[in-house]
């Protein structure tokens, strides 16, 4: 079952390294705003649709606790408590805008006015970005596979860099900028994505019925999906509005030019392409991978860590498989060889620092209703198990690293007024038996 | 109703891989973990009811050579995410 979810992840991420391809061509006739504004708006409303077929579907046919629709839009409303604690609409909002639209924009102009293979250092960029944001957040260790990882990607990118640097047609200043801005905005979503915290009452929900957590998932994205395109509108109209011509000012003129005609464009191969195979199929493939994840192995998001790097291999390999970017085949497989290095690097890496764990608590007399509740809402909490016995409370812990772990016994747990002792077992190794 | 407990073991030192082996034998346990801590081993139970418990534990569990000490836990209540 876990091969297929990574199988799932990877394919995913190989639909997304066509996007280039498919959108290369365009370019030269549709504005980047009117692709953005179709590829988003009519997934957000097909996601949509799928979520609350799933409720429907789930609610007629199985025999589970039925979902209320109620329940999925009022979690909107709620505060995400990972994330400043604001309400999860003004989450969204923030996430599709500044995570999503900004960052496509940035990366169809990097496109445009770069290459393929250029544009797509821009992921290598952003991993390293990342790495070094959970060091300086205390959240990993940069240990020696980790360091070679990011210097290995270092490597790739300058020999793109050198590489491309040779073509002076597409190799501009402001071609960087652009690359820049749109890994800026690439970090902040992988960073952002995943600041979403189950609430209480979510967790009870789940409890119930676990398909939960797959229209939860693609209401989440709905509306990222409408809310950026929503703040898409006013920053378009206020760019048009500032007297200074930019790339993004004949883009969103073109845009507008492109309204009277804009349902001859959606119903484009590339569009369609772009909206099915790169969006909403990629989305419900990792929406799937993570509401089935097993809880033993390595956790979903290192796995996506690790096979994130996919996207900009595909990304190089198809561009020049297409005859849409060129790249010398010599440099083309040292690149693709570094990057795939890296897949493995970064696998040591998260296995290496995994850490598997049951924590056994001891809780004082009559606080038990609600405790559980209050434990597994923590970052690392994968399971909870009320018990008769010695201890009172098991808890499977799994984190990405020992600091994490650290973080959440010392920090979070022991400092709950209600426990009285804890006991640490790490888990070695998990024998499952077939019955 | 399916009863769900957790049996801890301490395990003589040697005796590891022989405990391990007869566990995986014993039909009533799902899942067993191999731990570092007060505890080396936790074994996963499913039964139907507590006499199998009693069975499973008396008649499979207790006469396995190499375990010191063992503490059951019966689950009262699950939770996920």
């Amino acid at each position: 079952m876990q091969n297929k979810n990574i199988f799932y992840i990877i394919f995913a991420n190989i639909l997304w390294s066509l996007i280039p391809v498919i959108v290369f061509g365009l370019f030269n006739e549709i504005s980047i705003i009117t692709i953005i504004f179709l590829r988003f708006f009519v997934s957000g409303i097909i996601l949509m649709i799928i979520a609350v077929l799933v409720t429907y579907i789930n609610n007629k046919y199985s025999s589970s606790q039925p979902l209320r629709l109620k329940d999925l839009f009022k979690f909107a409303y709620s505060k995400n408590e990972s994330f400043f604690k604001l309400r999860y609409i003004y989450y969204f909002a923030i996430l599709g805008f500044f995570g999503i639209i900004l960052q496509i924009i940035f990366f169809f102009l990097a496109l445009k006015i770069s290459s393929i293979s250029l544009t797509m250092i821009g992921f290598q960029i952003a991993v390293i970005f990342i790495a070094i944001y959970e060091h300086g957040a205390q959240s990993e260790k940069l240990d020696k596979f980790k360091g070679l990882y990011i210097i290995i990607l270092v490597f790739s990118i300058g020999i793109i860099i050198l590489v491309k640097s040779q073509e002076s047609a597409r190799f501009s200043l402001i071609g960087f900028f652009y690359i820049i801005l749109f890994t800026l905005c690439l970090t902040f979503f992988q960073i952002t994505i995943n600041k979403d915290s189950y609430s209480k009452n979510e967790i009870k929900l789940i409890n119930q019925n676990e398909v939960y957590k797959v229209p939860r998932l693609l209401i989440k994205i709905s509306f990222t999906f409408f809310t950026g395109i929503i703040l898409m509108i006013p920053f378009i109209f206020i760019i048009y509005l500032i007297p200074v011509q930019t790339d993004l000012t004949s883009e969103i003129g073109h845009f507008y030019s492109d309204l009277s005609n804009i349902s001859q464009i959606l119903l484009r191969w590339e569009i369609l392409f772009l909206i099915f195979g790169s969006t909403i199929f990629p989305y419900l493939l990792i929406f799937i991978a993570y509401a089935k994840w097993s809880p033993y192995n390595l956790t979903y998001r290192q796995w996506n860590c690790i096979l994130t790097i996919i996207e900009p291999i595909g990304g190089i390999f198809f561009g020049v498989l297409f005859g849409v970017d060129s790249f010398p085949t010599e440099f083309l497989f040292i690149v693709l060889f570094l990057l795939i290095i890296t897949i493995l690097l970064r696998y040591i890496h998260e296995s290496t620092n995994k850490v598997n764990a049951y924590l056994l608590l001891s809780k004082k007399n009559g606080t038990l209703q609600g405790l559980s509740l209050k434990i597994i809402k923590f970052s690392g909490v994968f399971s909870i198990d009320s018990l008769v016995g010695t201890h009172d409370i098991l808890v499977y812990v799994r984190t990405n690293s020992f600091r994490e772990f650290r973080y959440l016994v010392d920090e979070k747990i022991r400092k709950l007024k209600e426990i009285k002792n804890i006991k640490i077992l790490f888990i070695n190794e998990i024998i499952k038996i077939k019955s | 109703m399916t009863i769900k407990a957790l049996i801890f073991c301490q395990v003589y030192h040697k005796a590891m891989v022989k405990v391990l082996e007869e566990f995986k034998r014993i039909p009533e346990i799902k899942k067993v973990f191999s731990l570092t801590g007060d505890y080396d081993v936790l074994a996963e139970i499913e039964v139907e009811s507590s006499d199998e418990l009693y069975d499973a534990f008396a008649k499979k569990i207790d006469p396995i050579e190499g375990i010191v000490k063992t503490n059951t836990h019966v689950i009262m209540k699950s939770w996920e995410k």
